[in-house]
């Protein structure tokens, strides 16, 4: 199961949902406009370090399933449908669709960069989803956009449900002797379709269940009011500050050609101090914000100005 | 003075769309602002409809033909929307998962008051109060999804109740809970019924928890109100009604008693109290049943055990074993937990089914469901694993068939280790079946369901159709065997999926949870089928919560906590041993009786002190 936000006491949780959304933003915006695969580990690095000042590094870690998952497709599926880069590797015999297979090294490096920068993008999605509270993202919303929020609000918290739904329509069935898993793909596919009209009754039970809750509590009265309203302080300039210096580090490095690395057709980098500079600027950054947090946790000055 | 009516109903009838019988036929009634209202009834009476037509989501929910009127506050519900009326009439559901519409306690609560457009001041003011006053302030930080079925149901009363509405209508809101979050569940309705003076109407099946709450009991049958009136007048009328749901206690004193007849487990004692010591002073000749104890009176009652036994048919060979393993737990019980495994681990059981050796489970989130528990069970037993939420009874019955694997210690079926069996490979020798009935129901019609298990677990295809018809028979179900199992009514539904379960007669049979949800005459047919199963010689294993289902069909009681069996032996010895988890019977006749644990030991007890 990949685990959920919980609430914890961290300056991360206690910025405003919009600073925290900017700060995640910048880190996909630097990871997808760069191609270098250092400046992606220093973004997946920093982003390791924002996640363990909000507490949630080891759930944090544990989307590498995913990552992995993401990251050996993206590898293998590269090389062999690339035909540039001029390190061939392996010639391999002609097959259908991809005609002759040709593996060069530049083509295989160029598929680790991408899995890396996917890893990258995952894992800042991974700390949003562990670091902001879902209810208070839904709060950003207003007008036709908080229904639609709304409804993605609940549409998520639904998936779980129906996962564990599912799980023990499976278990039932197997309680009977149904055996759900023998013979080739296709049997267990259509051993498992008669489960699915059950499975939907069931999520449409849930959701009838729901709207008669939502009506009873008066949903779609007119105008709503809202609960929590965040107002942005002290930290939250600071998080901005830290998220524009990042995105600002990686449009500059990219513009200037210092971040520049190059695949094709051979592999090339350009090194110096500057490219060093900017590469270790999301991780001193990052460093900061850790810093920062537990000065806020200790302080209750920049607590009451947060 | 005349008193002002918050509610009237008057001559309500209403049809579900698509569906020719009525629902609700010609309900009337009123209600006065403080009452306490409980609505009874079997499945299918018409409890959720009159409920839902309070708040006005029937009919603008559901469509459908409505006759008669309904007004709460002065405001006819039929041309209110749901939402205007949702400040006056406040309603909590059955399922907590389905009313929850965020994930934090505190934005739960805000939720409705966001829609009536409140400012936020008075927005943060309720919100505290209701927190405050039914103790939710220490969920704060927690996330909905982390909250046990107990304290979501608290935040969806507290969500409602921010609302101010002066009635609340709670529709078998405990259904989901174990024995004590209800409890706790509905003493805060009551509190908040005394204290506001709010109207409560409350639809239950488990009366003997609000029963003595209530002003007014309303007796709903086929969608019409038979009987309006004070519990005592219902226990009177329930005399030539015995479908009627009543506790267990006041059950018990209804036969004989002219006069008034016990609510609660207090009062019951008090009866059971003055009838003894009428018979200990009053009485020259005290009955050979009465007894001295060491500070009191006391009537030893013959346990229905060995009559039960004998009476069921079974071989004398799996009684003796039956007895037999009864007469060993009654020693297991008082035994510590490692003379218990020394025994158990001798294999002493020579016909034993299922066998446990120090199995722990643990699940991924690092809980510790199952903690070294060492078990037997003998073919030909009828057993009740019982313990509150969390205890570990469910994760150690799915251990019987396969669906969960031990992290650690061995199950074994008929002395071979199931490490490696298929789910499906084990359903042959043990059925089960879950908490949700639905779960079990995929076929489009009730023989094509039986079918599907037969043809799954291999019977031979000539024995089938004999196979489908004796199970149809059994259960009652023949009249439905050509109908969709999703049109039927829940106590319908129920035995379908245990006829699924049953038709291929597993020797071991595991229903988890067979009594939630489902009404007093459902479950006493469900005890009878149950019973007569056993007799056949086969296994039973039930994990439940209703003791007093337990009590009546069970021989031995596992008593589970923290993952672990604190008791296990014969059903007098554990649960006369418990404070809480025992029968409303032996609550009444403790220190008075001994042994009492089931209605007909209770009535024999009786019996002997008048």
């Amino acid at each position: 199961m990949i685990p959920a936000f919980r609430k914890k006491k961290c300056m991360l949780q206690a910025l405003h949902p919009a600073t925290v959304l900017t700060l995640a933003l910048s880190l996909v915006l630097v990871s997808l406009i760069t191609d270098n695969p250092l400046f992606q580990v220093a973004v997946i690095a920093a982003t390791a370090m924002l996640a363990a000042s909000a507490g949630v590094f080891r759930e944090w870690l544990s989307w590498w399933k995913i990552c992995a998952v993401v990251g050996v497709m993206t590898l293998i599926i590269n090389p062999l449908v690339s035909r540039y880069g001029s390190t061939v590797i392996w010639r391999g015999p002609s097959v259908p669709v991809l005609g002759h297979l040709i593996i060069t090294a530049e083509a295989v490096a160029y598929g680790a960069g991408m899995a890396l920068r996917l890893a990258a993008v995952i894992w800042v999605f991974a700390l949003v989803t562990l670091a902001v509270d879902p209810d208070s993202v839904l709060g950003l919303m207003r007008g036709r956009g908080s229904s639609s929020a709304l409804l993605s609000a609940l549409t998520l918290r639904m998936v779980p449900t129906t996962v564990r739904d599912a799980s023990e329509l499976l278990d039932a069935q197997r309680s009977r002797g149904i055996a759900l898993d023998k013979g080739s793909k296709w049997a267990v596919l259509k051993s498992r379709l008669p489960l699915v009209k059950r499975s939907m009754s069931t999520s449409l039970d849930r959701a009838i269940g729901l709207a008669e809750a939502m009506e009873s509590r008066g949903y779609g009265s007119g105008r709503r009011s809202r609960y929590e309203e965040r107002r942005f302080g002290l930290l939250d300039a600071a998080a901005f500050a830290v998220a524009a210096v990042i995105a600002a580090v990686g449009i500059a490095g990219v513009a200037a050609g210092v971040l520049s690395f190059k695949y094709y057709p051979v592999l090339s980098m350009r090194y110096g101090a500057p490219a060093v500079l900017l590469m270790l600027a999301p991780l001193v950054l990052a460093m900061g914000m850790m810093v920062l947090s537990e000065v806020w946790k200790r302080s209750n000055w920049l607590r009451l100005r947060a | 003075m005349e008193e002002i009516e918050l509610v009237e109903i008057e001559g309500l009838s209403y049809t579900y769309p698509g569906r020719r019988e009525p629902a609700l036929r010609d309900v009337s009634m009123s209600l006065t602002p403080g009452e306490f209202v409980l609505l009874v009834g079997a499945s299918g009476s018409g409890k959720s409809t009159l409920c839902r037509a309070l708040n006005g989501l029937v009919p603008h929910f559901y469509g459908g033909r409505i006759g008669g009127s309904v007004r709460v506050a002065g405001v006819d519900t039929a041309t209110t929307e749901v939402r205007d009326l949702a400040r006056t009439v406040g309603m909590v559901f059955q399922d907590p998962e389905n009313q929850m519409v965020t994930d934090s306690p505190v934005s739960e609560i805000a939720f409705g008051l966001e829609n009536i457009g409140l400012e936020r001041l008075q927005m943060r003011k309720r919100v505290e109060e209701v927190m405050a006053s039914l103790r939710l302030s220490q969920l704060r930080d927690k996330r909905i999804s982390e909250l046990s079925g107990g304290q979501k149901q608290k935040v969806a009363l507290a969500s409602v109740l921010a609302m101010h509405p002066s009635v609340l209508v709670l529709d078998e809101p405990t259904s989901q809970l174990d024995p004590i979050s209800a409890e706790d569940f509905l003493s805060q309705v009551k509190s908040l019924n005394d204290e506001l003076g709010l109207v409560v109407v409350l639809a239950e099946h488990r009366v003997e928890r609000c029963f003595h709450f209530a002003d007014r009991v309303v007796v709903l049958d086929g969608g019409r109100a038979v009987f309006a009136g004070s519990p005592e007048e219902m226990a009177r009328w329930s005399r030539g009604h015995d479908w009627a749901p009543l506790p267990p206690v006041t059950r018990l004193f209804l036969a004989g008693s002219e006069n008034g007849v016990p609510l609660t487990v207090k009062q019951g004692r008090a009866r059971v109290a003055a009838l003894a010591a009428r018979k200990g002073t009053g009485d020259a000749g005290v009955p050979p049943a009465l007894h001295g104890r060491s500070a009191s009176r006391s009537i030893s009652v013959a346990p229905d055990r060995p009559d039960d036994l004998a009476s069921r048919g079974s071989c004398p060979r799996e009684a003796e074993a039956r007895l037999g393993a009864s007469r060993r737990n009654d020693v297991v019980g008082t035994m510590d937990q490692r003379q218990k495994r020394k025994m158990q681990n001798k294999g002493s059981c020579p016909i034993c089914c299922i066998e446990t050796r120090d199995l722990w489970h643990v699940y991924d989130d690092g809980t510790e469901a199952l903690r070294g528990v060492d078990l037997s069970i003998a073919q030909g037993e009828f057993v009740a694993v019982i313990g509150e939420n969390g205890s570990g009874k469910t994760t150690l019955v799915r251990h019987f068939n396969g669906l969960l694997r031990p992290s650690k210690g061995k199950v074994l079926v008929r002395g071979a280790d199931i490490k490696d069996a298929e789910v499906a490979s084990l359903a042959a020798g043990c059925g089960m079946l879950g908490q949700n009935p639905n779960n079990q129901l995929v076929a489009d019609t009730v023989v094509s369901e039986l079918a599907a298990t037969l043809a799954a677990v291999g019977a031979p295809a000539a024995e089938r159709e004999r196979m489908i018809e004796e199970t149809l028979e059994l259960l009652q179900i023949a009249p439905f065997r050509d109908s969709d199992p999703q049109d039927l009514s829940c106590g319908e539904r129920e035995r379908v999926a245990l006829a699924s379960v049953l038709v291929h007669k597993p020797p071991v049979l595991v229903l988890d949870e067979p009594t939630r949800g489902i009404d007093h005459a459902t479950k006493d047919r469900l005890a009878a089928y149950l019973r007569e199963y056993n007799a056949l010689g086969n296994t039973v294993i039930l994990v439940t919560h209703d003791l007093e289902f337990a009590a009546e069909c069970c021989q031995r009681v596992l008593l589970m906590g923290s993952g672990r069996i604190l008791a296990d032996g014969d059903k007098h010895a554990v649960l006369t041993d418990s404070l809480f988890f025992t029968t409303q019977y032996n609550k009444c006749f403790r220190g008075v009786a001994d042994g009492v644990v089931t209605r007909s030991e209770a009535s024999s007890a009786l019996e002997a002190m008048s």
